[in-house]
C-alpha cells in the first residue's frame, strides 16, 4: 500500500499566489485578479462614494457602467458639466469635498448620524464672504451670508444621512494621516486653516500626524456608526495611491508618503480581513506596485494618468465579475428612490475633472 | 395671441444712412413689439437715433448664421420675420450701425426648472435641496457663456453692444395656471436673491463679450422680480403691429408689455448708450 502524503499548502494555491506567475511571468497590464471581492455588487444596488480625490474615479467608473451610485445632493439641471464639479456636485454622494482622513470621516458621520452638533467656526474670504472650514473650497466664492452656510451644511448633512442609511455599498477611500487640528474644539479641519481660506493660527492650529491606532479606532468607529443607522450596509476600502502633495511632518515628502500609505495601507487591510462586512480593493497596489513601475504617475510622479486609473477600474470590475458573472444591466431608474440621481452626464477622463484640493498645498513650496 | 396678420414684403431694400447722428440695430423676440410700438410713438423723442429693429419670436430668432461679414436668417420663415421688423431688409450688416441692442432673450423663468429641486430658504425642509447665491448666480453665466448671438456678433463686429433681458412677469402669473412661474411663490429677500443673481450672473457671463447688461428699469419693477401689472395691459404682438392692424395679446399674458413699458426701456437705455457711444467716438475707439 502506497503511503497517503498530504500536499503541502503552496501545493494547492492558484498562481495568483506565486510571484512568478503572478507577476513576473507577465507584462504589468497583464496583471488580473488581483483582488477576490467578498460581495456580489448588481447594477440595482446603491453605492455611495466619498474619500480623497482619487476616490472621485470610483463614483465616475461606477457611473460610466451603470451602476446605481448615489447621488443624494445633486446639482441643479441646468448647471453646466464645468460648473458642477466647480461646486463640488457629483465628486462624491455629498457635498463634503474630499474627506482625506479618517478622523474627518468621523466627524462627518457623527455629525450627520449621531446629530452631534458641529463646531461653529465660520472663516470670512477676503471681499467679506463665508467659507465653510470643514468644505473650504465646496462655493468657490464664498457664500453670501452665514445663514446661507448654514443651509447648505444642513443640506450636506442631510444628503449623508440619506446616502449611508439607505445604500448597499459604502465605498470609502483613505487618502492622508496628516491633518490640522483645532486645539480647543479638537475637531479636524480637511485643510490646513491658511492655504485655501481662513487664517492660520499657531497657539490654535496643531498638526497631528495620525498613528495606525488613531486610525483604525477612528475607522471602526465611523463603520459603527453607519452600520447602527444602516445595518445592511457593506463597506469597500481602499487607499489613494496619490503621494502627499507636501508633508509637515519636518520629514522628506517621500518618507512622509512612505509612512502614510503604509499605515492606511495596513489599517485598511486589517479591518477587512477581520470583518464580513468590510473589504478592501487594491487600488493602491495596482499604482504604487514596482511591478508596474511607476508607469502610471505623469511626470509629476504624483498625477495618476488616465491609463492608470483605467487600468484600476476595469481590475476592480474584472475581479467582480469573475465571481458574480457579467450582469445584465437593470434599468436604474425602476430602482432608484426618489432622491437616487443617476449622473447622465457622466465625468470625463481628464484630469482637470478631479476636484483636489489638497494640491493647492503644491503653491506654497513654489517659493 | 388674438390675431397675427402677415403681408409679403417682397422686395429687401438697402440701408441708406440718415441724417441722424447714430444708428442701433436692435434684436430680439417677441418682446420687441413693446419697445417698437414705443419707438413709432415717440421716435421724435430721440431726434439723433434712428433704430432698425430686427425681430424674431420664440426659436426663429435661433436660425442665423453668419455670411461675409453679415448674419444672415436661415431659414425661410425667419428671413421673412426680419424683414418685416427691418422694414425689407434681409441681412444684419454691423458696419452699418453705430451699436448693438439685444433685447428681451433672456428671461428669469430660466430658474424655473431649478427651484423645482432646488431653494434658496435658509431652512431645508422637504425634497428641496438647497441652493447657494452663488450656484444660482452660475447658471445665468452658463446659459449667457455659449449664447450663439453673441457669439456671432462677435465675430462679425467690435461695436458696442448692450443686453437688455425680457420683462419680468407681471404678479398675476402667480394666479394662473403655468406652474414655470411657481418658483416666484417666494418671500421678498428671496426675491431680492434672485434678483441680486440675475443681474449679477448676466453682467459676468457678458463680460466675456464685451457687453453691457442693462437691467429693466427701477421704475417698472414691484417687489424685485414682478413688472408693475399695468404694463401687461394692452400689449401687441410683433408682427400685427406691423401690419398696421394691432394684435393685443391675450388679458391672461403675464410677459408681454405694452407701449408705455417699451417706451421707459428706450427712455432708460437710449441716453446711456448714446452717451456711451459718443464718449468712446471722442476717445478715438
Amino acid at each position: 500500500m502506497i503511503p497517503f502524503k498530504h500536499m503541502n499548502p503552496y501545493e494547492a494555491l492558484p498562481d495568483e499566489a506565486f510571484w512568478r506567475k503572478a507577476i513576473a511571468g507577465k507584462q504589468p497590464m497583464q496583471v488580473t485578479n488581483i483582488w477576490k471581492p467578498k460581495f456580489r455588487v448588481g447594477y440595482h444596488h446603491r453605492i455611495a462614494t466619498a474619500g480623497s480625490c482619487f476616490a472621485q474615479h470610483i463614483s465616475k467608473a461606477l457611473i460610466d457602467r451603470g451602476y446605481n451610485w448615489v447621488d443624494a445632493e445633486p446639482a441643479p439641471e441646468e448647471l453646466s458639466h464645468d460648473s458642477k464639479l466647480l461646486f463640488n456636485y457629483g465628486v462624491f454622494s455629498f457635498r463634503t469635498g474630499n474627506i482625506y482622513t479618517a478622523a474627518l470621516l468621523k466627524q462627518w458621520v457623527k455629525w450627520a448620524l449621531e446629530r452631534e452638533p458641529m463646531p461653529d467656526e465660520v472663516w470670512k474670504s477676503d471681499i467679506g464672504r463665508f467659507i465653510d472650514p470643514f468644505r473650504p473650497s465646496i462655493e468657490p466664492s464664498g457664500f453670501y451670508s452665514l445663514e446661507e452656510l448654514q443651509a447648505s451644511r444642513e443640506c450636506t448633512l442631510r444628503a449623508i444621512r440619506e446616502a449611508l442609511t439607505t445604500s448597499k455599498y459604502f465605498f470609502f477611500t483613505l487618502g492622508l494621516t496628516e491633518a490640522w487640528i483645532n486645539r480647543k474644539g479638537k475637531y479636524v479641519y480637511p485643510m490646513c486653516p491658511g492655504t485655501i481660506a481662513g487664517e492660520f493660527l499657531p497657539e490654535l492650529h496643531q498638526f497631528k500626524n495620525f498613528t495606525y491606532r488613531d486610525i483604525r479606532r477612528d475607522i471602526m468607529q465611523s463603520l459603527e456608526i453607519i452600520k447602527l443607522a444602516n445595518p445592511k450596509i457593506k463597506f469597500m476600502l481602499t487607499v489613494s495611491p496619490v503621494p502627499l502633495t507636501a508633508t509637515a511632518d519636518h520629514k522628506h515628502v517621500l518618507v512622509a508618503t512612505t509612512y502614510s500609505k503604509s499605515v492606511l495601507r495596513a489599517v485598511a487591510g486589517e479591518i477587512a480581513d477581520e470583518s464580513a462586512d468590510v473589504d478592501y480593493f487594491p487600488s493602491y497596489e495596482l499604482i504604487t506596485g514596482f511591478p508596474f513601475r511607476g508607469m502610471f504617475f505623469k511626470e509629476n510622479m504624483r498625477s495618476i494618468t488616465a491609463e492608470g486609473v483605467n487600468f484600476v477600474m476595469n481590475s476592480f470590475f474584472s475581479c467582480l465579475e469573475s465571481i458574480q458573472g457579467k450582469r445584465k444591466r437593470k434599468n436604474i431608474a425602476d430602482a432608484s428612490s426618489v432622491t437616487v440621481r443617476n449622473v447622465a452626464e457622466t465625468l470625463s477622463d481628464n484630469e482637470d475633472d478631479i476636484v483636489c484640493e489638497e494640491e493647492l498645498l503644491s503653491v506654497f513650496g513654489q517659493k | 395671441m388674438k390675431t397675427i396678420l402677415f403681408a409679403k414684403k417682397s422686395c429687401c431694400r438697402s440701408l441708406a444712412r440718415s441724417k441722424t447722428e447714430m444708428r442701433l440695430v436692435v434684436i430680439g423676440n417677441s418682446h420687441l413689439a413693446a419697445l417698437k410700438q414705443a419707438w413709432d410713438q415717440y421716435k421724435n423723442n430721440f431726434s439723433d437715433i434712428e433704430l432698425i429693429f430686427f425681430g424674431a419670436p420664440g426659436k426663429s430668432l435661433s436660425f442665423v448664421e453668419i455670411q461675409n461679414g453679415c448674419l444672415i436668417s436661415k431659414s425661410d420663415k425667419t428671413a421673412e420675420y426680419f424683414r418685416f421688423t427691418s422694414g425689407g431688409l434681409d441681412k444684419i450688416d454691423c458696419a452699418e450701425f453705430d451699436g448693438v441692442l439685444f433685447y428681451g432673450k433672456l428671461n428669469i423663468r430660466l430658474f424655473a426648472t431649478t427651484f423645482k429641486t432646488h431653494t434658496l430658504g435658509h431652512s431645508v425642509n422637504g425634497n428641496r435641496l438647497h441652493i447657494s447665491t452663488g450656484c444660482l448666480t452660475q447658471i445665468v453665466v452658463d446659459r449667457l457663456k455659449e449664447f450663439k448671438w453673441l457669439l456671432m456678433l462677435r465675430e462679425v463686429t467690435d461695436l458696442p453692444i448692450y443686453f437688455v433681458p425680457a420683462p419680468y412677469p407681471s404678479r398675476s402669473c402667480l394666479n394662473g395656471q403655468d406652474s414655470e412661474w411657481e418658483f416666484l411663490k417666494m418671500n421678498s429677500d428671496m426675491l431680492k436673491m434672485v434678483s441680486d443673481s440675475f443681474i449679477n450672473g448676466s453682467k459676468l457671463a457678458l463680460r466675456k463679450f464685451n457687453t453691457t447688461f442693462l437691467p429693466q428699469p427701477q421704475e417698472t419693477i414691484e417687489d424685485f422680480l414682478f413688472t408693475q401689472a399695468h404694463f401687461t395691459k394692452d400689449s401687441v404682438g410683433l408682427f400685427g403691429l406691423l401690419q398696421d392692424s394691432i394684435s393685443l395679446h391675450e388679458d391672461t399674458d403675464v410677459t408681454h408689455m405694452n407701449m408705455k413699458y417699451g417706451l421707459s426701456i428706450l427712455a432708460s437705455v437710449l441716453p446711456r448708450i448714446e452717451s456711451e457711444i459718443h464718449k468712446n467716438r471722442t476717445a478715438g475707439y
